[in-house]
Protein backbone atom coordinates (compact mmCIF):
# COMPACT_ATOMS: atom_id res chain seq x y z
CA UNK A 1 0.00 0.00 0.00
CA UNK A 2 3.22 2.24 0.69
CA UNK A 3 4.70 1.02 -2.74
CA UNK A 4 6.95 3.89 -3.92
CA UNK A 5 8.01 4.03 -7.30
CA UNK A 6 11.51 1.89 -7.19
CA UNK A 7 13.33 5.26 -9.62
CA UNK A 8 12.58 7.76 -7.50
CA UNK A 9 14.04 6.08 -4.13
CA UNK A 10 17.79 7.50 -3.71
CA UNK A 11 20.43 5.79 -1.66
CA UNK A 12 23.68 7.01 -0.19
CA UNK A 13 26.58 4.20 0.03
CA UNK A 14 29.27 4.95 2.40
CA UNK A 15 32.35 3.06 2.27
CA UNK A 16 36.06 2.99 2.19
CA UNK A 17 36.89 -0.03 0.08
CA UNK A 18 36.19 0.38 -3.55
CA UNK A 19 35.13 -3.80 -4.25
CA UNK A 20 32.69 -2.68 -1.70
CA UNK A 21 31.41 0.07 -2.89
CA UNK A 22 30.86 -1.16 -6.43
CA UNK A 23 29.08 -4.47 -5.08
CA UNK A 24 26.59 -2.43 -3.43
CA UNK A 25 25.82 -0.13 -6.36
CA UNK A 26 25.77 -3.10 -9.19
CA UNK A 27 23.15 -4.55 -5.94
CA UNK A 28 21.22 -2.03 -5.58
CA UNK A 29 20.77 -0.28 -8.95
CA UNK A 30 19.75 -3.65 -10.11
CA UNK A 31 17.24 -3.33 -7.79
CA UNK A 32 15.64 -0.43 -9.22
CA UNK A 33 17.38 2.32 -6.85
CA UNK A 34 19.23 5.28 -7.66
CA UNK A 35 22.46 5.29 -5.72
CA UNK A 36 25.32 7.42 -4.77
CA UNK A 37 28.20 6.34 -3.73
CA UNK A 38 31.11 8.03 -1.29
CA UNK A 39 34.10 6.71 0.39
CA UNK A 40 34.38 9.13 3.58
CA UNK A 41 32.18 10.38 6.18
CA UNK A 42 33.12 13.96 5.15
CA UNK A 43 32.00 13.61 1.39
CA UNK A 44 28.90 11.98 2.96
CA UNK A 45 28.14 14.78 4.98
CA UNK A 46 28.81 17.43 2.16
CA UNK A 47 26.55 15.30 -0.03
CA UNK A 48 23.59 15.41 2.28
CA UNK A 49 23.92 18.82 3.64
CA UNK A 50 23.80 20.34 0.11
CA UNK A 51 20.26 18.65 -0.15
CA UNK A 52 20.45 17.63 -3.97
CA UNK A 53 19.34 14.56 -3.41
CA UNK A 54 16.99 13.56 -0.89
CA UNK A 55 17.97 9.84 0.03
CA UNK A 56 15.47 7.34 1.57
CA UNK A 57 18.45 5.21 3.29
CA UNK A 58 21.99 5.43 4.33
CA UNK A 59 24.45 2.33 4.27
CA UNK A 60 27.28 2.91 6.31
CA UNK A 61 30.37 0.58 6.76
CA UNK A 62 32.06 -0.52 9.46
CA UNK A 63 35.27 0.81 8.44
CA UNK A 64 33.77 3.90 8.82
CA UNK A 65 32.73 3.30 12.34
CA UNK A 66 36.52 3.28 13.73
CA UNK A 67 36.90 6.43 11.53
CA UNK A 68 33.80 8.83 12.06
CA UNK A 69 30.75 6.41 11.45
CA UNK A 70 29.28 6.66 14.44
CA UNK A 71 29.90 10.48 14.29
CA UNK A 72 28.09 10.61 11.46
CA UNK A 73 25.39 8.43 12.63
CA UNK A 74 25.11 11.41 15.91
CA UNK A 75 24.57 14.02 13.77
CA UNK A 76 22.18 12.52 11.62
CA UNK A 77 20.38 11.69 14.48
CA UNK A 78 20.48 15.43 15.48
CA UNK A 79 19.69 16.69 12.36
CA UNK A 80 16.08 17.31 11.87
CA UNK A 81 16.67 17.44 8.23
CA UNK A 82 17.86 13.55 8.54
CA UNK A 83 17.15 12.10 11.94
CA UNK A 84 14.31 10.18 10.10
CA UNK A 85 16.74 8.44 7.62
CA UNK A 86 17.31 4.56 8.20
CA UNK A 87 20.38 4.22 8.68
CA UNK A 88 21.57 0.45 7.97
CA UNK A 89 25.38 -0.24 9.14
CA UNK A 90 27.36 -3.36 7.66
CA UNK A 91 29.52 -4.58 10.48
CA UNK A 92 31.43 -7.45 11.21
CA UNK A 93 29.80 -10.23 14.02
CA UNK A 94 33.38 -10.47 15.47
CA UNK A 95 32.21 -7.00 16.81
CA UNK A 96 28.85 -7.11 18.86
CA UNK A 97 29.71 -4.59 20.90
CA UNK A 98 29.87 -2.44 17.87
CA UNK A 99 25.80 -3.37 16.68
CA UNK A 100 25.09 -2.92 20.24
CA UNK A 101 26.81 0.84 20.10
CA UNK A 102 25.17 1.68 16.36
CA UNK A 103 21.69 -0.04 17.48
CA UNK A 104 21.73 2.47 20.88
CA UNK A 105 23.09 5.34 19.03
CA UNK A 106 20.21 4.95 16.18
CA UNK A 107 20.83 2.26 13.68
CA UNK A 108 18.03 1.11 11.93
CA UNK A 109 19.77 -2.10 11.28
CA UNK A 110 22.78 -3.62 10.89
CA UNK A 111 24.06 -6.18 7.86
CA UNK A 112 26.97 -8.57 8.26
CA UNK A 113 29.61 -8.72 5.94
CA UNK A 114 30.33 -10.74 3.79
CA UNK A 115 26.71 -9.51 2.61
CA UNK A 116 23.55 -12.19 1.12
CA UNK A 117 22.18 -9.99 -1.80
CA UNK A 118 18.75 -10.67 -0.63
CA UNK A 119 19.26 -9.95 2.84
CA UNK A 120 20.36 -6.91 1.94
CA UNK A 121 18.14 -6.16 -0.46
CA UNK A 122 15.44 -6.97 1.86
CA UNK A 123 16.45 -4.52 5.01
CA UNK A 124 17.15 -2.13 2.29
CA UNK A 125 13.31 -2.56 1.29
CA UNK A 126 12.19 -2.34 4.80
CA UNK A 127 14.48 0.44 6.11
CA UNK A 128 12.74 2.85 2.78
CA UNK A 129 9.23 1.79 3.18
CA UNK A 130 9.74 2.86 6.82
CA UNK A 131 11.00 5.97 6.00
CA UNK A 132 8.71 6.98 3.51
CA UNK A 133 5.70 6.70 6.17
CA UNK A 134 7.53 8.44 8.50
CA UNK A 135 8.62 11.31 5.92
CA UNK A 136 5.59 11.82 4.76
CA UNK A 137 4.72 12.19 8.71
CA UNK A 138 7.17 14.29 9.20
CA UNK A 139 7.02 16.74 6.71
CA UNK A 140 3.11 17.41 6.95
CA UNK A 141 4.13 18.30 11.04
CA UNK A 142 6.88 20.13 10.03
CA UNK A 143 5.95 22.09 7.11
CA UNK A 144 5.80 25.63 7.23
CA UNK A 145 2.09 25.92 5.39
CA UNK A 146 -1.13 27.37 7.19
CA UNK A 147 -2.34 24.84 9.06
CA UNK A 148 -4.87 22.10 8.52
CA UNK A 149 -6.04 22.79 11.76
CA UNK A 150 -7.34 26.20 11.28
CA UNK A 151 -8.50 25.84 7.92
CA UNK A 152 -10.54 22.20 8.52
CA UNK A 153 -13.63 21.96 10.54
CA UNK A 154 -14.58 18.68 10.18
CA UNK A 155 -13.96 15.60 7.15
CA UNK A 156 -16.29 12.91 7.24
CA UNK A 157 -15.39 9.31 5.55
CA UNK A 158 -16.84 5.98 4.93
CA UNK A 159 -15.26 2.59 4.95
CA UNK A 160 -15.76 -0.94 4.60
CA UNK A 161 -12.61 -3.25 4.32
CA UNK A 162 -9.53 -3.33 6.87
CA UNK A 163 -7.37 -2.16 3.87
CA UNK A 164 -9.20 0.92 3.98
CA UNK A 165 -9.22 1.24 7.46
CA UNK A 166 -5.63 1.08 7.57
CA UNK A 167 -5.47 3.70 4.57
CA UNK A 168 -7.71 6.36 6.35
CA UNK A 169 -5.69 5.87 9.95
CA UNK A 170 -2.59 6.95 7.90
CA UNK A 171 -4.64 9.80 6.22
CA UNK A 172 -6.43 10.93 9.50
CA UNK A 173 -3.19 10.67 11.61
CA UNK A 174 -1.30 13.45 9.25
CA UNK A 175 -4.27 15.74 11.21
CA UNK A 176 -2.87 15.80 14.34
CA UNK A 177 -0.07 17.31 16.16
CA UNK A 178 1.75 14.03 16.60
CA UNK A 179 1.02 11.91 13.86
CA UNK A 180 3.12 8.77 15.06
CA UNK A 181 1.06 8.60 18.42
CA UNK A 182 -2.55 9.23 16.32
CA UNK A 183 -1.62 6.52 13.88
CA UNK A 184 -1.29 3.44 16.38
CA UNK A 185 -4.70 4.88 18.11
CA UNK A 186 -6.55 5.36 14.48
CA UNK A 187 -6.04 2.20 13.23
CA UNK A 188 -6.77 -0.14 16.30
CA UNK A 189 -9.95 1.70 16.64
CA UNK A 190 -10.91 1.68 12.70
CA UNK A 191 -9.95 -2.25 12.40
CA UNK A 192 -12.37 -2.78 15.41
CA UNK A 193 -15.45 -1.04 14.05
CA UNK A 194 -14.86 -3.31 10.68
CA UNK A 195 -14.37 -6.34 12.25
CA UNK A 196 -16.17 -6.38 15.34
CA UNK A 197 -18.91 -3.85 14.41
CA UNK A 198 -19.84 -4.33 11.04
CA UNK A 199 -18.97 -7.66 10.88
CA UNK A 200 -20.25 -9.24 14.13
CA UNK A 201 -17.07 -10.64 15.00
CA UNK A 202 -17.04 -11.82 18.51
CA UNK A 203 -13.88 -11.91 20.97
CA UNK A 204 -14.08 -15.33 21.70
CA UNK A 205 -14.22 -16.09 17.92
CA UNK A 206 -11.41 -13.81 17.46
CA UNK A 207 -9.40 -15.57 20.25
CA UNK A 208 -9.97 -18.91 18.20
CA UNK A 209 -9.02 -17.78 14.83
CA UNK A 210 -5.84 -16.25 16.10
CA UNK A 211 -4.89 -19.29 17.96
CA UNK A 212 -6.05 -21.75 15.21
CA UNK A 213 -5.36 -19.55 11.95
CA UNK A 214 -7.31 -18.49 9.55
CA UNK A 215 -8.82 -14.66 11.17
CA UNK A 216 -7.75 -12.96 7.90
CA UNK A 217 -9.80 -15.40 5.99
CA UNK A 218 -12.54 -14.75 8.31
CA UNK A 219 -12.60 -11.19 7.62
CA UNK A 220 -12.51 -11.82 3.93
CA UNK A 221 -15.65 -14.37 4.01
CA UNK A 222 -17.57 -12.11 5.86
CA UNK A 223 -16.42 -9.37 3.47
CA UNK A 224 -18.08 -10.97 1.06
CA UNK A 225 -21.26 -11.88 2.70
CA UNK A 226 -24.58 -10.53 1.59
CA UNK A 227 -26.09 -9.44 4.59
CA UNK A 228 -22.33 -7.14 5.18
CA UNK A 229 -21.90 -6.15 1.79
CA UNK A 230 -23.70 -2.35 2.32
CA UNK A 231 -22.54 -1.90 5.39
CA UNK A 232 -20.25 1.13 6.18
CA UNK A 233 -17.67 2.54 9.45
CA UNK A 234 -18.85 6.46 9.56
CA UNK A 235 -15.85 8.33 10.39
CA UNK A 236 -16.31 11.80 11.32
CA UNK A 237 -13.35 14.21 12.44
CA UNK A 238 -14.33 17.59 14.09
CA UNK A 239 -11.80 20.36 14.54
CA UNK A 240 -12.01 23.21 16.78
CA UNK A 241 -9.45 25.70 18.46
CA UNK A 242 -8.60 23.41 21.74
CA UNK A 243 -9.05 19.71 20.49
CA UNK A 244 -9.32 17.09 17.71
CA UNK A 245 -12.18 15.23 17.90
CA UNK A 246 -12.76 11.67 16.54
CA UNK A 247 -16.05 10.30 16.29
CA UNK A 248 -16.36 6.63 14.52
CA UNK A 249 -19.65 4.61 14.45
CA UNK A 250 -20.49 0.99 13.12
CA UNK A 251 -23.40 -0.94 12.41
CA UNK A 252 -22.98 -3.26 15.12
CA UNK A 253 -24.98 -4.26 18.35
CA UNK A 254 -22.48 -2.96 20.38
CA UNK A 255 -20.84 -4.13 23.19
CA UNK A 256 -20.02 -3.36 26.72
CA UNK A 257 -16.70 -1.36 26.69
CA UNK A 258 -16.24 -0.83 30.71
CA UNK A 259 -14.38 -4.21 30.16
CA UNK A 260 -11.99 -2.85 27.46
CA UNK A 261 -10.27 0.40 28.79
CA UNK A 262 -8.04 -0.93 31.03
CA UNK A 263 -5.36 -3.50 30.13
CA UNK A 264 -6.92 -6.48 32.15
CA UNK A 265 -5.14 -9.27 34.20
CA UNK A 266 -7.67 -11.52 33.82
CA UNK A 267 -7.36 -11.21 30.29
CA UNK A 268 -3.22 -11.10 30.92
CA UNK A 269 -3.09 -14.79 28.62
CA UNK A 270 -5.84 -13.45 25.69
CA UNK A 271 -3.98 -13.30 22.26
CA UNK A 272 -6.95 -9.88 21.61
CA UNK A 273 -8.49 -7.51 23.26
CA UNK A 274 -5.64 -4.91 24.36
CA UNK A 275 -6.42 -2.35 20.98
CA UNK A 276 -8.96 -0.35 23.03
CA UNK A 277 -6.53 0.30 26.21
CA UNK A 278 -3.68 0.90 23.98
CA UNK A 279 -5.43 3.45 22.08
CA UNK A 280 -6.72 5.28 25.06
CA UNK A 281 -3.46 5.54 26.62
CA UNK A 282 -1.38 5.72 23.63
CA UNK A 283 -2.78 7.81 21.42
CA UNK A 284 -5.85 10.04 22.57
CA UNK A 285 -7.04 12.06 25.89
CA UNK A 286 -9.88 10.78 26.35
CA UNK A 287 -12.12 7.97 24.89
CA UNK A 288 -15.55 6.85 25.39
CA UNK A 289 -17.85 4.66 23.80
CA UNK A 290 -21.79 6.09 23.57
CA UNK A 291 -25.12 4.22 23.51
CA UNK A 292 -25.23 0.86 23.25
CA UNK A 293 -21.27 1.09 22.03
CA UNK A 294 -21.36 1.09 18.47
CA UNK A 295 -20.04 4.72 18.54
CA UNK A 296 -17.10 6.12 20.15
CA UNK A 297 -15.56 9.45 20.60
CA UNK A 298 -11.65 9.49 21.09
CA UNK A 299 -10.28 13.37 21.45
CA UNK A 300 -6.85 14.87 21.29
CA UNK A 301 -6.76 18.22 23.02
CA UNK A 302 -4.60 20.90 21.50
CA UNK B 1 8.30 -5.96 7.88
CA UNK B 2 10.54 -8.46 6.98
CA UNK B 3 11.60 -11.41 8.86
CA UNK B 4 15.26 -12.88 9.18
CA UNK B 5 15.76 -15.63 11.44
CA UNK B 6 18.87 -18.06 12.34
CA UNK B 7 19.86 -20.45 14.50
CA UNK B 8 23.42 -20.28 16.07
CA UNK B 9 24.10 -22.84 18.65
CA UNK B 10 21.45 -23.40 20.95
CA UNK B 11 19.79 -20.13 20.64
CA UNK B 12 16.64 -19.14 17.35
CA UNK B 13 16.84 -15.76 16.57
CA UNK B 14 14.16 -14.34 14.92
CA UNK B 15 15.07 -10.56 13.19
CA UNK B 16 12.49 -7.89 12.86
CA UNK B 17 12.22 -4.82 10.63
CA UNK B 18 9.83 -2.39 9.58
CA UNK B 19 6.16 -2.28 10.89
CA UNK B 20 4.85 -4.95 13.31
CA UNK B 21 0.99 -5.25 12.68
CA UNK B 22 -1.51 -8.22 11.69
CA UNK B 23 0.04 -8.31 8.28
CA UNK B 24 2.58 -10.29 9.73
CA UNK B 25 0.85 -13.15 11.08
CA UNK B 26 1.61 -15.51 8.62
CA UNK B 27 5.55 -14.89 8.67
CA UNK B 28 5.89 -14.57 12.09
CA UNK B 29 4.60 -18.06 12.79
CA UNK B 30 6.35 -19.29 9.75
CA UNK B 31 9.46 -18.00 11.29
CA UNK B 32 9.47 -19.82 14.63
CA UNK B 33 6.89 -22.42 14.04
CA UNK B 34 9.90 -24.87 12.49
CA UNK B 35 12.36 -24.71 15.05
CA UNK B 36 9.94 -25.37 17.82
CA UNK B 37 10.33 -29.31 17.32
CA UNK B 38 13.97 -28.87 17.23
CA UNK B 39 15.88 -30.33 20.18
CA UNK B 40 18.80 -28.43 19.62
CA UNK B 41 17.14 -25.29 20.10
CA UNK B 42 16.25 -24.02 23.32
CA UNK B 43 16.05 -20.66 23.24
CA UNK B 44 14.52 -18.22 21.12
CA UNK B 45 14.98 -14.81 20.65
CA UNK B 46 12.75 -11.78 19.43
CA UNK B 47 15.42 -9.13 17.92
CA UNK B 48 12.85 -5.96 18.16
CA UNK B 49 15.70 -3.48 17.25
CA UNK B 50 14.56 -2.93 13.82
CA UNK B 51 10.75 -2.67 14.63
CA UNK B 52 9.36 0.83 14.11
CA UNK B 53 5.67 0.13 15.34
CA UNK B 54 4.15 -2.26 17.40
CA UNK B 55 0.37 -2.69 17.72
CA UNK B 56 -1.86 -4.91 19.45
CA UNK B 57 -2.09 -7.51 17.07
CA UNK B 58 1.36 -7.93 17.36
CA UNK B 59 1.08 -8.21 21.13
CA UNK B 60 -0.92 -11.05 20.43
CA UNK B 61 1.67 -12.81 18.39
CA UNK B 62 4.01 -12.57 20.88
CA UNK B 63 1.58 -14.40 23.26
CA UNK B 64 0.66 -16.79 21.02
CA UNK B 65 4.38 -17.38 20.46
CA UNK B 66 4.85 -17.31 24.94
CA UNK B 67 2.82 -20.52 25.22
CA UNK B 68 4.20 -22.50 21.87
CA UNK B 69 7.86 -21.98 23.35
CA UNK B 70 6.72 -22.63 26.80
CA UNK B 71 4.98 -26.06 25.61
CA UNK B 72 7.94 -26.80 23.74
CA UNK B 73 10.61 -26.17 26.62
CA UNK B 74 12.11 -23.45 25.26
CA UNK B 75 13.07 -19.44 26.74
CA UNK B 76 12.21 -16.79 25.07
CA UNK B 77 13.73 -12.71 25.19
CA UNK B 78 12.36 -10.09 23.40
CA UNK B 79 15.28 -7.79 22.55
CA UNK B 80 16.49 -4.34 22.16
CA UNK B 81 12.65 -2.61 21.55
CA UNK B 82 13.22 0.83 20.72
CA UNK B 83 11.61 3.62 22.50
CA UNK B 84 7.83 3.55 21.18
CA UNK B 85 7.82 -0.29 21.59
CA UNK B 86 8.59 -0.10 24.81
CA UNK B 87 6.44 2.26 25.63
CA UNK B 88 3.33 -0.38 24.03
CA UNK B 89 4.94 -3.13 25.88
CA UNK B 90 5.14 -1.77 29.22
CA UNK B 91 1.62 -0.28 29.11
CA UNK B 92 0.42 -3.78 27.87
CA UNK B 93 2.50 -5.33 31.14
CA UNK B 94 4.38 -7.42 29.25
CA UNK B 95 7.32 -7.06 31.18
CA UNK B 96 5.43 -9.33 33.90
CA UNK B 97 5.09 -11.82 31.36
CA UNK B 98 8.53 -11.72 29.10
CA UNK B 99 12.11 -11.27 29.44
CA UNK B 100 13.06 -7.96 27.92
CA UNK B 101 16.36 -7.39 27.64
Amino acid sequence: MFAVSKQTIELLVVDEEETSREFLRQALTDAGYAVKTVADCGSAWQMLDSEKQHFSAILLDRMMQRQGGMGLLAQLKSDRRFADIPVIFQTDIEHPLEIVAGIKAGAFYYLVKPLDKNVLLAIVQSAVSTFSLSDSLRYVANSEQASLHNMLMSSEFQLSTLLEARTLAYTLSSFYPQPKRAFLGLSELLINAVEHGNLGLGYQEKSRLLREGGWEDEIARRLALPEHAEKKVEVLLQHSPHEIRLTITDCGEGFDSSLYMEISPERAFDLNGRGIAISRMVSFDTLEYIGKGNQLVAVVKV
Amino acid sequence: MSISSNVIGNTLTINMTGRFDFHVQRDFKEAYDPQLGNAAVSAIEINLAGVEYLDSSALGMLLMLRERATAAGKSLKLCRPGAGVSQILEIANFSKLFTIV
